[in-house]
């Protein structure tokens, strides 16, 4: 799975498919989430790399 | 909330305070890595200098101030604060900042620091 910040994904107008909405943007591979995901997938992996 | 291993965070600050959002992402970063127990050190080097500088005056320019966030760090047990010194020189600017209890270290010292770091990220 690939995560998104929501707020960058908010800020570009996209939705994913567990928005209301039916018109989701986002694959379903992507799934929009928060920092306490960053923080919980942070934690968890062996390295954390930032481009 | 879940078990999760501690590892020491750091979040290095390279930005400016107003101009972009990357200084607020850093600061929400900042404050959920300690609202989730996690040893959080805070960076300031290169322009990230800015954010320390007292008597601010954002809300001039129609900007909301989320540096009065940085009075709350204690209470997110955001402890270690570095700033680099050569930063500061570079940018003739005061040692003296808005929040308490931030160590200002040479290059080496600065460096050292951060290298003691499981996960940095910059903003």
């Amino acid at each position: 799975m690939v995560y998104l910040c929501s707020t960058a994904a908010e800020k570009h107008g996209l939705i994913d498919s567990n928005n209301l909405s039916s018109t989701a943007l986002i694959n379903n591979e992507f799934i929009i989430s928060g920092l306490g995901e960053l923080v919980k997938l942070s934690l968890e992996a062996d390295k954390v790399v930032q481009l | 909330m879940a078990n999760f291993q501690t590892k020491i965070i750091s979040i290095l600050n390279t930005s400016s305070p107003f101009g972009e959002s990357d200084a607020k992402d850093a600061l929400d970063v900042a404050l959920i890595m300690g609202s989730y127990e996690q040893t959080t050190h805070l960076f300031f080097q290169g322009d990230g200098v800015w954010q320390l500088i007292d008597k601010q005056d954002p809300e001039s320019i129609n900007v909301k101030n989320f540096l009065k966030t940085f009075a709350a760090f204690e209470f997110y047990d955001l402890e270690k604060i570095y700033v680099c010194k050569n930063s500061l020189v570079q940018r003739g600017l005061p040692i003296q900042f808005h929040i308490d209890n931030v160590q200002v270290l040479d290059n080496d010292d600065f460096s050292l620091s951060l290298s003691s770091s499981d996960i940095i990220l910059r903003f």
